[in-house]
């Protein structure tokens, strides 16, 4: 699921950077202010993959016992799709909006 | 694909060790008057442990283990099956069972939902 | 793959119920003769003992000792159980020899009230690991839906 980056690049100011980026969900690192959404895209969807990663850790820990609960992992997994169903959306919200721009009689 | 659901190859072993496991739970259970019967185990999750910890691949392909266990003491018929105990494992079985059938599902449908998006 | 083969699990816990069943009637049959001084074969009732023994198919589990070849339990036999029978002095019996003793049954309740909930805790955990199976395919279909 390639993106194209959206905008254009504009090398962020290398002071004064703008509001840091709200984070996807709880327990997700606010990402610092990205001039380009496709390399905000980019960030949030490795975030998720990361908690992807995190579900599969889990599952493996309940599989050979080292876990005695299945909150864990349900809660992992719970998290991780979530994360990737808003990365989904905020991408079709910014290629959504992008066309309408582009659209736009100058 | 970053951020793509990835575990469904583990789920469906785990799966299928589980199916395995009840089989052999039930076979006790059915046996658990049958004089001389030992009771059977399914071995898996201590291999996987070891991989796991070994820091190499998972490897999914290898078939879970149907032993003996000679372990418990046995009765006056020869019979070691603890009926208690079984029924202990039905349930823990069941729990996990369900747990990895769930999050097979949420894969699933997170997978269906990001190939929709256009 | 055969139907049977496919409902292979649940094939095992009907076979635990129906020994079982079959056991209970062995041991209601002691018990209803417990006092019986007169059987078919003629003398006192003798006590029956179901015997099982290990359902195993070597051919589909592929030669080896594994859970393809699982087919629960099956029954071995009724036995007679050879103990010795009690005799007790009653010379009002029917049944009493010259000296008034009658040879009763070798029927003890306690063994076979033992031996009744046994067969029915069994009964009931192969009954439970029946729904267990079923449970645990209706989850697995499941997971077909919300495919369209």
């Amino acid at each position: 699921m390639a993106v194209a980056p959206i905008g254009n690049h504009v090398t962020p100011p290398a002071t004064g950077a703008g509001a840091p980026l709200p984070s996807l969900i709880p327990g997700m690192k606010a990402l610092p202010s990205a001039a380009d959404f496709g390399q905000m895209i980019s960030d949030y969807m490795q975030q998720a993959s990361d908690m992807q990663a995190q579900v599969g850790t889990e599952i493996e820990r309940l599989a050979t016992g080292e876990s005695d609960n299945i909150q864990d992992v349900v809660l992992s997994a719970a998290q991780a799709d979530l994360a990737v169903r808003m990365v989904i959306e905020l991408r079709n919200r910014l290629m959504s909006t992008y066309q309408e721009v582009m659209r736009m009689q100058i | 694909m970053i951020g793509f659901p990835q575990h469904t190859e583990l789920l469906t072993k785990l799966m299928e060790v589980s199916d395995i496991r009840h089989r052999v739970v039930s076979q006790n259970l059915a046996n658990v008057n049958t004089p001389g019967y030992q009771r059977l185990k399914v071995n898996f999750e201590d291999e996987l442990a070891k991989q796991i910890l070994g820091g190499s691949e998972v490897e999914l392909t290898r078939e879970p283990e149907v032993v003996k266990d000679n372990s418990l003491p046995v009765r006056a018929d020869g019979n070691n099956v603890d009926i208690d105990m079984e029924i202990g494992e039905l349930q823990r079985n069941a729990v996990l069972y369900q747990t990895y059938a769930q999050l097979m599902a949420t894969q699933f449908a997170t997978m269906r939902m990001a190939i929709r998006t256009e | 793959m055969g139907l049977k083969r496919l409902l292979a699990t649940s094939h095992i816990s009907a076979s635990g119920l129906a020994a079982e069943r079959q056991r209970m009637e062995v041991i209601a049959n002691n018990i209803a003769n417990a006092n019986s001084t007169n059987s078919l074969s003629g003398g006192p009732y003798r006590r029956q003992v179901m015997v099982f023994s290990e359902a195993f198919d070597m051919a589909l589990a592929g030669g080896k000792y594994n859970a393809n070849g699982l087919e629960g339990v099956k029954i071995k036999g009724v036995e007679s159980d050879w103990s010795e029978m009690p005799r007790v002095y009653n010379p009002g019996h029917p049944d009493a020899d010259e000296s008034g003793m009658v040879t009763m049954p070798n029927v003890k309740l306690p063994n076979e009230m033992v031996d009744l909930i046994t067969a029915s805790r069994a009964y009931e955990a192969n009954l439970k690991a029946l729904h267990q199976f079923r449970q645990m395919t209706e989850q697995t279909l499941s997971l077909l839906r919300g495919i369209s």
